[in-house]
């Protein structure tokens, strides 16, 4: 990336002061570290921290983290002498709480002055193998790379949860460690797999007193399966059995084969049922394409293109509505963490699909919204769920169809209703699918409204309730023409997501003013750095809100701009933006829009052409640093109020490129 | 190393140093050490002093990672903890010594450029005088509007990511941007409008 020229001149400065190669603060931080780790009392608080945030370190859920807490267990000292043998594969401890492994102490070998030291020490076994494959926490070589190095048959996983993938594998002479990721890394499994010996080590995961065991039958054989961990916390002596690390465990052997599925996830849990199901799976034979490695080495995470879903849904929802030829409705209200992405037109089956992307970085979670006139509720693909099987869903696309095990919920929808479920289909083994209500939190919502039929997916697993969805549901307007939406270059991703706002405004002046019925007036004279966005009417209040945006290209991607507010006051009562009162935050929220300003607020009296009007400076803000919301006396925001022919006007400018001036220049031009 | 390839090897170090292993910490030391004592010295202005915010910032790092979201990248993180404490040291210095004097030692009165005849713009980046100005005029800067330009135009942060990481409202970050840009316009006048942070936005 080119640096600016000041970033240039800045960066010169520093480097003249300070070479980079003179920059080495590891020798002075690392006995400072060690010294304040030795003496957690002292100011520096890291045992307390990280006591205090236990579960935040066992939140982690990036795929490294979860390798390091998988990896840790596995290391962590086997066949305890306080561990006492209760079941086949795990060995219960006698209280929750057991001594934290201590570090080994360092091995010293005398040297003879003047001898050299032998070089060739060869490498154990296991370090050969790990710097073929890599180690616990880089797994990276093949199955069949380590079929080829084991005297032991390794089988591997056939099926898997959806989205997760075959990542890398590893292991040792006797041992083969198996690794599997979601896209997201919210989700991990590693499958160990070793010739059965019945020893000690294999016996020995320790699980607290009270923790259930249960057995669960794998084919042929008995399994025992396990939620929780113990862990521990640096600087920590002590490991602590936690239900809710979000780890499970399933071990079992067959054959002379010790097997152990280790699944860690804290958002999505698998249960002990669906990890029988992957344990069944385990085969010898090629497996299907979908867990082919995704890339050669762990540590290498491929970065997906930002825009890689702008070509398959390319169009503005006006281009839509003008290819569809129905008008295609736009959600006003979406959660933020959701980016619009585009619009795809289904002429197949006269369908558009609006698609919002999570934003998450390298992951494809997303909710679509799909509309298709239903004038009759005949030849409508979305006025109501089929219930069938996974066959049958394939066959009966684009028919939403849901399991027949699926809870279809009949939910209110402003005046109408719709119908709701919640679950998914999920893979049960390489040839088909089956529906669960609860493997994964993807939700669906079908309703009509005027002749059409909508159809809202949420893949987001973002969180989302079933309320939210029907907030959604609620909030569909008309899409806003395309003269009105100022380009967002196509490659580019906006810091704000402009899409979103600028739906907020989908009227013209001419449509504003229908709407209200009154004489809407528009500023002659605007600052060229202004440009109109849209209008909206506000039926409840009876305004309408004019949006004039900052210039997008010379600030950047920003939500600042002037808002202008029109308002039938035929005698100044019942009139929300007559004047300003003092007052405290509670009367404030009392009203909207609120006339209350703060007691500190300096109200002045300005002259616009031949009447007189208000203005202020600030508005109700929480800042980091306050207790609450508060009046600031802010000039980022400025305010403008007058009465004119009876109709009460307010001006409002985020942004400090205006002053009290300018917005009054721009009151006297309403024409 | 690519983003990606250092955001995978920060989460490594980051699960290392959670685990207390200071191996873990030792490599962020190694990939931030320079970035962070520019950035201090961008505010505090003093070598030492610089080198001291990096490495109370580090051990503070050290001490609250498990407060930082796994999701979130470690670079703006850190980096935002260098500037407030670098803010908060060039506050306490600004008690002590005279900002007019140049700690740097590079010798270049501000009266002195500020009078001098505006050089040709198309020099104006490549001298060391104009840097000089440039150093100069940012030390004319309160911390807090120093610290502004330096995330804006040095760390090459947005302003919404000012504000997600400096936890302050958006009209302030704006604010603080806005004085920190007109201060240095007037004090670089002289050296012509390519001097001027903001139009160096490309």
């Amino acid at each position: 990336m080119k640096s600016s020229p000041i970033q240039s001149m800045l960066r010169r400065l520093v480097e003249e002061a300070i070479p980079p190669a003179e920059v080495d603060l590891w020798p002075a931080l690392r006995s400072q570290y060690e010294t304040r780790k030795a003496h957690p009392k002292g100011d520096f608080s890291m045992k307390r921290s990280f006591a205090n945030n236990r579960r935040l370190v066992f939140v982690a859920v990036p795929i490294l983290a979860v390798i390091f807490v998988a990896v840790a267990l596995l290391i962590t000292p086997q066949g305890r002498a306080w561990a006492r043998s209760a079941m086949q594969f795990f060995t219960r401890t006698q209280s929750d709480t057991i001594p934290a492994p201590t570090s080994e102490p360092l091995a010293w070998v005398e040297q003879t002055p003047g001898v050299p030291a032998p070089t060739s020490t060869p490498l154990p076994p296991q370090a050969v193998f790990a710097a073929e494959c890599g180690d616990y926490r880089a797994p990276h070589c093949s199955i069949e790379q380590i079929r080829s190095k084991v005297d032991f048959t390794v089988q591997e996983l056939a099926s898997l949860p959806a989205g997760m993938y075959f990542i890398g594998a590893t292991g040792g002479p006797q041992e083969a460690f198996i690794t599997y990721d979601s896209g997201d890394h919210s989700r991990f499994i590693a499958l160990i797999e070793q010739p059965w010996t019945g020893s000690a080590e294999q016996k020995g995961f320790e699980v607290a007193p009270g923790v259930v065991v249960e057995s669960v039958p794998i084919g042929g054989v008995t399994g025992e399966y396990v939620k929780g961990s113990f862990g521990y916390m640096a600087g920590e002596t002590v490991e602590t059995w936690m239900p809710d690390t979000g780890q499970e465990t399933l071990k079992w052997s067959d054959q002379g084969v010790y097997y152990s599925i280790m699944y860690i996830s804290h958002s999505i849990p698998l249960g002990k049922d669906r990890l029988a199901v992957l344990a069944e799976s385990l085969t010898t034979a090629p497996v299907s394409a979908n867990l082919t490695p995704l890339h050669a080495t762990a540590t290498e995470i491929p970065t997906l293109d930002p825009n890689r879903w702008n070509a398959a849904f390319p169009l503005t929802p006006a281009q839509a509505s003008q290819q569809a030829g129905f008008d295609v409705l736009v959600p006003s209200k979406m959660p933020a963490s959701l980016t619009f992405i585009g619009v795809r037109y289904d002429g197949d089956h006269n369908l558009v699909s609006l698609f919002y992307l999570l934003d998450c970085g390298n992951c494809d979670n997303a909710m679509y919204l799909i509309e298709q006139p239903a004038p009759n509720g005949e030849n409508c693909d979305f006025c109501g769920f089929l219930v069938g099987d996974s066959a049958a869903a394939d066959a009966n696309y684009p028919r939403e169809t849901v399991g027949t095990n699926a809870t279809i919920e009949t939910v209110q929808i402003g005046n109408g209703t719709g119908q709701y479920v919640k679950g998914d289909w999920v893979s049960n083994n390489v040839t088909g699918f089956e529906w669960s209500n609860d493997d994964y939190p993807t939700q669906r919502l079908l309703w009509e409204k005027d002749g059409m039929a909508y159809f809202l997916y949420d893949g987001t697993w973002g969180g989302l309730a079933k309320e939210d969805l029907i907030t959604i549901a609620e909030s569909m307007i008309t899409a806003p023409m395309p003269t009105q939406l100022p380009a967002i270059p196509a490659t580019a991703t906006p810091e704000v997501d402009m899409n979103m706002f600028y739906t907020e405004y989908p009227l013209t002046l001419a449509q504003a003013a229908e709407q209200a019925g009154i004489d809407v007036q528009g500023p002659a004279r605007l600052p060229e750095i202004l440009s109109f966005l849209g209008a909206r009417y506000d039926a409840e209040l009876k305004t309408v809100i004019m949006f004039y945006l900052l210039d997008q290209e010379r600030w950047g991607p920003n939500t600042d701009g002037l808002m202008l507010w029109e308002q039938l006051a035929p005698n100044g009562v019942d009139c929300g933006l007559c004047g300003f009162v003092v007052g405290d935050l509670a009367a404030s929220k009392a009203a909207y829009p609120s006339k209350v300003v703060g007691s500190d607020a300096t109200i002045e009296t300005v002259q616009i052409g031949d009447v007189s009007g208000l203005y202020v400076e600030g508005n109700w803000q929480a800042r980091p640093d306050s207790d609450g919301m508060k009046w600031f006396n802010d000039p980022y925001i400025k305010i403008l109020r007058f009465q004119k022919d009876g109709m009460a006007y307010q001006l409002v400018y985020y942004g400090m490129e205006l002053e009290i001036e300018d917005l009054i220049a721009i009151a006297e031009s309403l024409r | 190393m690519s983003a990606t390839n250092q955001q995978v090897h920060d989460i490594q170090a980051i699960a290392r140093l959670k685990r207390g292993d200071p191996g873990g910490l030792e490599a962020l030391v190694r990939r931030y050490q320079v970035q962070a004592v520019h950035t201090a010295y961008l505010i505090v202005r003093d070598r030492p002093l610089a080198e001291d915010v990096a490495q109370s910032a580090f051990l503070r790092a050290a001490e609250k990672i498990g407060q930082l979201d796994d999701h979130r990248p470690f670079g703006p993180w850190f980096l935002r903890s260098v500037v407030n404490a670098a803010m908060k040291a060039a506050k306490r210095q600004q008690r002590l010594v005279s900002l007019e004097a140049d700690p740097a030692g590079k010798g270049f009165p501000l009266d002195e450029w500020l009078a001098d005849p505006a050089p040709c713009p198309e020099v104006l980046v490549e001298t060391e005088e104009t840097r000089q100005a440039v150093w100069q005029a940012l030390g004319q800067l309160p911390p807090e509007q120093r610290a502004a330009i330096v995330l804006r135009h040095f760390l090459e942060m947005s302003e919404a990511e000012m504000t997600a990481e400096l936890q302050r409202p958006p009209s302030t970050i704006k604010w603080w941007l806005h004085t920190a840009r007109q201060r240095m316009r007037k004090l670089l006048r002289p050296w012509g409008p390519a001097a001027d942070p903001e139009e160096d936005q490309s």
